[in-house]
């Protein structure tokens, strides 16, 4: 119901039942009024009867003494009315002593008008006597009849006045009656209309409660509200449910976007820190590269300058890596130039250890511009000839690098025909776990970092490889996504 | 712990409690009212019988202890018998002789009329007149026998006269006086006929006894009563005039025994006279267990009362009745006064 609807209702309930009872009430008191105001009329009706007995007696005398036409009219006038009056008194014998006297008055006024009519008759026949009799035996009726009518007004007006003084008394007690009834009605109107209006308020009251808990604390902690009543209230708390589920679903959204966005900070943080780390490796396995760097190309100049040709090929090449390191510690590179600085580092190796190693490459030029981390495929060609090679004695070390594409994935292997290890190691390896410090071997960028810095850099969706068995040389390879 | 809610809930719940306690409230209040109102309506308004028949009883003028006893028995009776008894003129403003009273009743057209008769000629006219109305008149006590009445109900004069003679005797046999003569006192209302009558046989019963009591001297003297409170005057007069105080005072009706037994106590002449009275009024009944008053004659009034309404009944039923019924006597002395004042 709508809460016009319910106003309207209660309004006309209320209004119904108070004026019902107005009304029921009027009309009763009116009643009890009415009783009042007949209590006298049998009184009144006495004195009437009175007036019209005096009114016969006198038109009789009058008539009877100059035998008027008026009078005579006068006395049947009044006659007929008496009939008419006596008709209705009682002519029962009872117990009650004023119904026995109205039944004495109607019986002697009837003895009375049917000798005043004898008189009358006699005084048109001039029988003198007679008339004269009949007036006598009048007068004595007379007498005695307003003896009677005098004595049964008073039994009438002692009973009457008891009557009326038992009807006033009701009366008040009525009055109180009716101020008690109309008291409950009020009472009763405005628990209803409490009730009904409490259906609007209560409501209203509940949804500012929860919009002021919302205000004041998390809008997640917040229950919805029931909504009982189809009225515009109902409607509102149900848009404030929607509302607040709204806001809830809103604050999930962005607490998970920032959660995301808090984690990508923190990878980013990581990357730095383990780039960090590879670059303080490298300038404790270096020395200074600059340093070095400026006196390779002063060496190489005078190598040139000396024509030296190879040593000047030479010292360009440990130049070029050097720069690489230098300049690109920091970037994301291409495929191509990690390549590019294998080569150096085998050039390097290859005059350092006099062509003993054989460095082979296969490669796929549609994936040398793919864009990755650098200082990832040297560490591990390094490695390569540092744990795979160094111990060969009788076959010479071969080393090779292999660029494919694997369904929607640049593969970089890295291979070489050395000792091999064990599976152990391997687990030990991809498990990322510290070997032994006090290794005597320089140190280079560890496996490790370059798994840690891949899985940073595509955020876990590259795959880091390595087969191996003793004596059957190693396989490392590096699976990365293509875009 | 109740949560805000919930309290909403109880106090919602205990408003629509209330609101349906007063609801009915209102209802039981309304309907109350409407009963109270109607009820309204009867007040003022007294249950009454209706009767065949309307008979009017007229006594004498002045209102004896004796006739209101018999018109109670009267209005009893009757009403067991489907009709009314009037006592004609005791609900008016004046005072009517029983001439006039008579005339009332006539005119009143009642069925008919028991009357305390007084012999008179002038009451004799008006129970014609009521006759020739159709309206049947019955005496009782005391009769008109030379009216047109239907029926007299009465005791016997003559045999109370003679209960009468005999207590005097009986009374007489503890009196010693001075010269050896008792005088005894009759005080009668009138000279009407059935106290004559009474006194007659008072006189034949003292005389017939023989001389031991004829030499008593018996005289009697009417108390007129011309007004309503003029009995008590008249037998205080007549005290005072009397010369020799009677030894025995016989009253032959109650006003006159209550004025006789006042009027001796105000004197201090209990025990110096005795009194013989008439009826069993409270007082005599009283005066008789104390001795002041040595007995006393009563008429059964409800024999009376039953044997007058039936020969109303008899007569309008019939035509015909019996013109004479008796009524018993009672003698009421020392003897026997408790059983009466028990009875009250």
């Amino acid at each position: 119901m709508r809460i016009k609807q319910k106003l309207v209702a209660v309004f006309l309930v209320t209004s119904i039942i108070a004026f019902g009872v107005n009304l029921f009430v009027y009309i009763n008191l009116n009643r009890v009024i009415k009783r009042i105001d007949a209590v006298y009329s049998t009184n009144i009706s006495l004195n009437d009867l009175s007036d019209n007995l005096d009114s016969i007696q006198t038109n009789l005398v009058g008539y009877l003494e100059t035998k008027g036409t008026d009078e005579l009219e006068m006395y049947y006038k009044s006659s007929q009315y008496m009939s008419n009056q006596i008709s209705g008194l009682n002519d029962s014998p009872t117990n009650n002593p004023m119904k026995l006297m109205e039944c004495n008055i109607r019986n002697m006024m009837e003895n009375y008008l049917a000798t005043a009519d004898a008189a009358v008759e006699y005084k048109r026949g001039r029988n003198i006597s007679e008339y004269t009799q009949k007036y006598n035996e009048c007068q004595k009726l007379y007498n005695y009849l307003s003896a009677y009518i005098y004595s049964l007004n008073n039994e009438q007006f002692k009973s009457n006045s008891s009557s009326y003084s038992t009807l006033l008394t009701s009366m008040q007690y009525s009055e109180i009656l009716c101020l008690s009834i109309f008291v409950i009605v009020s009472i009763m109107n405005i628990l209803l209309i409490v009730m009904t209006t409490s259906t609007i308020t209560l409501p209203l009251t509940r949804l500012s409660e929860k919009a002021n808990e919302i205000s004041n604390s998390s809008p997640e902690n917040v229950e919805p509200l029931k909504a009982k009543y189809n009225d515009e209230i109902g409607n509102v708390t149900r848009a404030f449910n929607q509302m607040l589920a709204s806001i809830k679903e809103y604050i999930e959204k962005i607490r998970t976007q920032m959660e995301n966005e808090s984690i990508m900070k923190e990878k980013s943080l990581l990357m730095e820190t383990h780039l960090k780390d590879a670059q303080l490796k490298y300038l404790q396995a270096q020395i200074n590269p600059h340093f070095l760097f400026n006196t390779l190309n002063a060496g190489a100049q005078l190598a040139m300058m000396e024509g030296a040709d190879r040593t000047n090929e030479y010292i360009q090449n440990m130049a070029d890596f050097f720069r690489y390191n230098v300049k690109k510690n920091n970037d994301v590179v291409t495929v191509s130039e990690e390549i590019e600085l294998v080569d150096n580092y085998i050039y390097i190796l290859d005059v350092r250890f006099s062509g003993d190693i054989k460095f082979s490459k296969q490669i796929d030029a549609e994936l040398l511009n793919i864009r990755m981390p650098s200082m990832i495929i040297q560490p591990l060609v390094e490695n390569s000839v540092k744990h795979g090679l160094c111990n060969l004695d009788e076959s010479p070390g071969e080393i090779s690098l292999a660029l494919y594409r694997e369904d929607d994935m640049a593969c970089i292997k890295v291979s070489d025909n050395g000792i091999g290890m064990e599976q152990e190691v391997i687990d030990k390896i991809m498990a990322n776990e510290q070997f032994d410090e006090s290794s005597s071997e320089p140190k280079g960028i560890g496996v490790s970092n370059v798994m840690s810095r891949l899985s940073l850099f595509y955020g876990g969706r590259d795959r880091f490889e390595i087969h191996s068995a003793i004596g059957q040389g190693t396989d490392v390879i590096i699976k990365i996504p293509m875009e | 712990m109740k949560t805000h809610a919930d309290r909403n809930k109880i106090l919602m719940a205990i408003m629509a409690t209330a609101t349906v306690m007063l609801l009915l409230a209102t209802v039981v209040g309304l309907v109350f009212f409407s009963h109270r109102v109607d009820s309204y309506n009867g007040v003022g308004i007294e249950d009454y019988n209706e009767y065949s028949n309307l008979y009017a009883f007229i006594a004498d003028e002045d209102d004896s202890a004796l006739s209101d006893t018999l018109y109670g028995e009267l209005a009893a009776y009757g009403m067991e018998n489907d009709c009314y008894i009037e006592n004609i003129g005791a609900n008016l403003v004046t005072r009517y002789s029983k001439q006039e009273l008579l005339e009332i009743a006539i005119n009143s057209g009642v069925s008919g009329i028991i009357l305390v008769g007084d012999g008179t000629e002038e009451t004799d006219n008006l129970i014609a007149e009521a006759t020739d109305r159709g309206i049947p008149v019955v005496t009782v006590f005391a009769d008109n026998p030379s009216s047109e009445r239907k029926c007299f109900v009465g005791v016997s004069n003559y045999n109370i006269g003679v209960e009468y003679g005999n207590m005097i005797m009986s009374a007489a046999d503890g009196i010693t006086t001075d010269d050896g003569k008792i005088s005894a006192l009759v005080l009668m209302d009138s000279e009407y006929s059935s106290e004559n009558v009474m006194l007659t046989a008072i006189q034949e019963t003292l005389g017939d006894a023989g001389e031991q009591f004829g030499n008593m001297s018996v005289s009697s003297k009417v108390i007129e009563s011309t007004s309503a409170f003029n009995v008590e005057e008249n037998v205080r007069n007549m005290f005072r005039d009397l010369d020799d105080f009677p030894d025995i005072i016989i009253c032959l009706s109650d006003i006159n025994t209550r004025a006789v037994y006042q009027s001796i106590v105000d004197r201090n002449k209990v025990g110096e006279t005795t009194i013989i009275g008439y009826f069993d009024s409270d007082t005599v009944l009283r005066a008789i267990e104390r001795g002041a008053v040595y007995a006393t004659i009563t008429v059964d009034t409800k024999q009376m009362a039953t044997r007058s309404v039936d020969a109303l009944n008899e007569y309008i039923s019939s035509g015909n009745v019996s013109e004479y019924f008796s009524a018993d006597y009672i003698l009421i002395n020392k003897d026997n006064v408790s059983d009466y004042l028990q009875e009250d």
